[in-house]
């Protein structure tokens, strides 16, 4: 074998193990893409909408009105929590009482609603008992105003989930064609911060929507309206967190009768949050309402005349004509369709 | 006359030995220097992200960089996430060492939260039809609102609480954009949701997961071990679990849960802070 050959079996098999464990191991590498870093630096927090509404300043011209503001049904809030509400309705000359029955104060729901212009409700839970609903009813009736508030923040939480605080206050509503759901709306394109934080700027023309165009609710209920008006609505890209569909969710409305106000959240009445967009404005649209009820006074509303028994005493010389016993038996029937005995 | 010579003599065997056996030798040894059996290297998560794992998992990935036979990574996942910045860290030196070794996921039970954070940060996505995948977001707990505490002094109205509450809130969408980027960028064409539904928060099984593309596809470990060597370029590889190669020092306890006065660790973490973490919804309302 010449050397020639010799160098050339050398090189083969010198060659062949690399060869084999280069095809052994090596395969096609598959492109990869380069790896890319989020521009973390770009990222900002959102800012808080600032106001665009004027705030009007308060004219103390409900001297003598009364707002009663329900504190015996267990409600969770915090009488801190509407601090700014309760201090609306004070700058406007209105007096605000709490309703609470305690062994020194046993006074019944009718009896206090004999002198209120407003009675509100937050967050209850225990259910209105049957005599409080009617005189609820009849305090409506009469022209009194009712605002009742759900908050999604004031649910409270159980074992099997959330029971949220709107079943003792649909009761109250249902007549009214109002009610809430036992959600929280959600918008994940258009709000503050945080998806529960919905930014709202579809107002209806009302009082109570006056001057507003942006307002702000930090963890909101939706309100379902089937015999009113909605007063706040959401865009497209709110939803409901019990079926993420939207559209439309309306977050306030009024009953037909203009009396009753159901709002899905009051954490915006809470500092820093009436800060945002026209939240404070809403606040003072909120009082405004409570106050501008035309109620229509009945005999039970005079305090201390009709609650107990009546005698009719004629003084001077008072003929008994039939006028006379017309008007008198005009009383006699309204005392008799009241709560006076 | 012709002799027939022996096939056997010693000349004959020294040429053997110096044309044959020697450049085999030679090229055996070198074939074995110049290319050694690629490596594929494990590395587990299979708790909560917080300092210590994180602090295991960048040890981890440290020794595949300073390690070339360790041609592609498998990241075995089944972690519910953990704290922000931990999850980052992580994330970010996925990313460097993606520059030179592909990392592929493998989801097991879960990858929730930060957990799928780091799968965005790998070439490649499996995950079991089952598998808990998403839960894309933030949680974070909410500061007290400033106030003086009777007995404290500090130098400032923040000092204290160390946030402004509403700016808090406010910073958890800023970190949220930062995981949405990551999803983006990470998945690519091949998300196919859109990113309003991805950023919902959802746990999405194994196979919804695929369908929205955030996954590749249905797998297991082995199924990943031959992607990370195809991605690669490489066959037959050697398996090898990076952790003891990489981990020297003995773990070290971290109470990253809470624990309730009676004793029992709770879901929820010991610490305020932000997390990127999944919560059972159930076990959380029970010790709320």
């Amino acid at each position: 074998m010449t050397l020639k050959n010799r160098l050339w079996i050398a090189l083969g098999l010198f060659l062949l193990p690399i060869l084999f464990q280069a095809a052994h191991y090596t395969g096609l590498p598959q492109p990869r893409p380069t790896p890319q870093m989020p521009e973390y630096a770009s990222f900002r927090a959102p800012e808080a909408p600032t106001p665009s509404a004027e705030l009007v300043p308060a004219e103390v011209n409900h001297s003598g009105a009364r707002i009663l503001l329900d504190l015996n049904h267990q409600n969770t809030y915090q009488i801190a929590d509407v601090e700014l509400f309760t201090r609306a309705l004070a700058a406007r000359g209105a007096t605000v009482e709490y309703y609470f029955i305690t062994d020194l104060d046993t006074r019944p729901l009718a009896e206090r609603l004999k002198y209120a212009d407003a009675f509100v409700l937050f967050s209850p839970y225990m259910i209105f008992e049957a005599s409080e609903v009617t005189a609820l009813r009849d305090f409506v009736a009469q022209g009194g105003r009712l605002l009742v508030f759900a908050d999604a923040y004031r649910g409270v939480q159980g074992y099997s989930g959330e029971f949220p605080d709107t079943v003792s206050a649909n009761l109250l509503l249902a007549p009214y064609g109002l009610s809430f759901t036992g959600n929280y709306v959600y918008n994940l394109a258009e709000n503050d911060g945080n998806f529960r934080n919905v930014k709202l700027n579809d107002f209806a023309e009302n009082a109570l929507t006056s001057g507003l165009k942006q307002v702000v609710f930090y963890g909101a209920r939706s309100v379902n309206i089937t015999g009113g008006e909605a007063l706040i609505r959401g865009d497209a890209n709110l939803r409901s967190s019990l079926n993420d569909q939207g559209g439309g969710l309306a977050v306030a409305g009024v009953d037909a009768s203009g009396n009753v106000a159901a709002i899905g959240s009051y954490t915006f009445m809470t500092p820093p949050f009436d800060q945002a967009a026209d939240n404070a404005r809403l606040i003072q649209n909120l009082a405004e309402f409570a106050l501008s009820g035309q109620r229509l006074p009945a005999l039970a509303n005079f305090p201390f005349v009709f609650t107990r028994p009546v005698s009719l005493v004629t003084a001077g010389n008072a003929k008994l004509t039939a006028e006379t016993l017309t008007a008198v038996a005009g009383l006699q029937t309204t005392c008799a369709e009241s709560t006076c005995r | 006359m012709n002799e027939k010579q022996p096939l056997f003599t010693w000349e004959n065997a020294r040429a053997i030995l110096l044309w044959a056996v020697l450049p085999l030798v030679a090229g055996l040894l070198i074939a074995a220097a110049l290319l050694p059996q690629p490596q594929i290297g494990i590395i587990r998560l299979s708790t909560q992200i917080d300092p210590v794992s994180a602090s295991d998992l960048l040890k981890q990935l440290d020794y595949v960089r300073q390690h070339p036979e360790i041609r592609g990574v498998v990241l075995v996942l089944d972690s519910p996430g953990g704290t922000v910045a931990d999850t980052e860290a992580v994330y970010m030196e996925m990313l460097k060492v993606r520059q030179q070794t592909p990392i592929v996921a493998s989801i097991n039970l879960m990858a929730a939260s930060g957990a799928y954070y780091l799968s965005v940060g790998s070439d490649y996505i499996f995950c079991k039809p089952t598998s808990d995948v998403g839960n894309i977001g933030v949680i974070g707990y909410t500061p007290p609102a400033p106030s003086l505490v009777d007995g404290i002094v500090s130098t400032g109205p923040y000092k204290l609480f160390g946030f402004e509450r509403d700016q808090y809130v406010r910073q958890i969408e800023a970190v949220k954009q930062g995981f949405a980027s990551a999803v983006k960028l990470g998945r690519g064409a091949a998300l196919k949701a859109e990113m309003s539904e991805v950023l919902s928060g959802k746990l999405w099984p194994g196979m919804e997961a695929v369908r929205l593309g955030l996954a590749d596809a249905l797998g297991t470990e082995s199924d990943a071990i031959e992607k990370a060597a195809q991605l690669a370029g490489v066959r037959n590889p050697k398996v090898v679990e990076i952790y003891p190669l990489a981990i020297y020092d003995a773990p070290v306890s971290s109470p990253f849960y809470g624990v309730s006065p009676d004793g029992v660790t709770l879901t929820t973490p010991a610490k305020a802070g932000l997390y990127l973490l999944y919560i059972p919804p159930a076990t959380l309302a029970a010790e709320k």
